[in-house]
């Protein structure tokens, strides 16, 4: 018998998550990682387990999957943004690759402020999630998203992932709290 | 269990109903018995798309829903991604592998070193290039020429894959 469900997170980490936004200050990416400890702190005491990955314009496994709560919290603590461009479909395919023979329950969570610019198409990527059997929910960080990208987020969520925009750091957490 | 990776161009170069029919021979036919299937397409960019299952019916779907992926396919990255996939299997169990290309542009040199570590892990390969006839620089690579396969539109696409599956698998 298995218990608890596994949890992998897509962080963004370009330069645009080092910006401030609405009540996320310093910055969206440190709400980000307020967001994940809190996370960690619910669902790892069940018996689930966490992954990092981080993403600008490729893709970096940061932490494989782990129930060991110090460790999430040590390895998001050293995370800072870092480079231009922003290949969320990359860093989602990388998210899902990490549950590979994972036989929990598999959740994927994305988080990014949407200026997707480069790599793989997001919705290339929810559909390798559909395939798999991973819930897929991107949560986004902004209201001024390109319309492009807008178009694009429709077409993600036609193939059944949740994308949720988020306007605050309460919505974040809630909206982070959702998948448990 | 054994494996077999479909790897699939879905880029602007190539004819996507025929590469979907080809899937679709695969599924009707189902061969070779026995294998758990998998997928990975590419265009400018490569990424699997259903990992190893039993359920071979998602492959022809999947390849459909799945958007263009750009212009140019980049077959060094399909391969790997397919080595990746090739790898989470035992290698003590036959494991093949059946690329669909278009050959529309030139693909980089270390393509053959990459299809050379295929064959040291075991596994066995072939090629589909969908257009009557290779182009000339195909003969700096001889990996790829060896291991192709022409497509002309008056060959039977079961009959095709088929001899191809027992090419790979005998």
């Amino acid at each position: 018998m298995v218990y608890g469900k596994d949890y992998s997170i897509a962080l963004d980490i370009s330069l645009s998550m080092g910006e401030k936004y609405s009540d996320m200050i310093p910055s969206k990416l440190e709400a980000c990682k307020e967001a994940i400890v809190i996370l960690a702190s619910r669902v790892l005491q069940s018996g689930s387990r966490i992954a990092i990955t981080l993403f600008h314009e490729k893709p970096i496994p940061l932490l494989p999957l782990t129930g060991d709560y110090r460790l999430v919290v040590r390895a998001i603590s050293d995370v800072n943004f870092t480079g231009e461009g922003s290949a969320l479909g990359d860093g989602i395919v990388e998210a899902i690759k990490i549950l590979r023979g994972s036989r929990r329950d598999k959740i994927v969570i994305a988080l990014t402020d949407g200026g997707v610019t480069e790599g793989i198409p997001v919705k290339a990527s929810a559909l390798y999630a559909k395939y798999s059997g991973v819930k897929l929910a991107i949560i986004v960080l902004s209201r001024d998203i390109r319309s492009e990208i807008l178009d694009e987020f429709k077409q993600v969520s036609d193939s059944g992932a949740e994308i949720l925009f988020v306007e605050s750091k309460q919505k974040l957490i809630s909206a982070i709290m959702k998948m448990v | 269990m054994p494996l077999i990776v479909f790897t699939v161009e879905k880029s602007r170069e190539i004819d996507a109903i025929l590469v979907r029919r080809i899937l679709e021979s695969a599924i009707s036919l189902g061969e070779p018995i026995g294998y758990k299937a998998s997928l990975v397409v590419y265009g400018e960019r490569a990424h699997p798309l259903v990992d190893p299952t039993l359920d071979w019916g998602i492959i022809p779907r999947a390849y459909a829903e799945t958007p263009i992926l750009g212009k140019s396919p980049n077959l060094l990255e399909a391969l790997r991604e397919t080595r990746e996939i090739l790898d989470l299997e035992d290698s003590f169990e036959p494991r093949i592998t059946l690329i669909i290309w278009s050959a529309s542009v030139k693909p980089k040199h270390r393509v053959d070193l990459v299809l050379k570590s295929l064959e040291y892990m075991g596994v066995k390969y072939k090629i589909i290039a969908l257009r009557p006839s290779l182009p000339g620089w195909i003969k700096y690579y001889p990996e790829i020429l060896e291991n192709t396969i022409t497509y002309r539109s008056n060959m039977n696409i079961e009959k095709l894959y088929q001899r191809i599956i027992m090419d790979i698998t005998h």
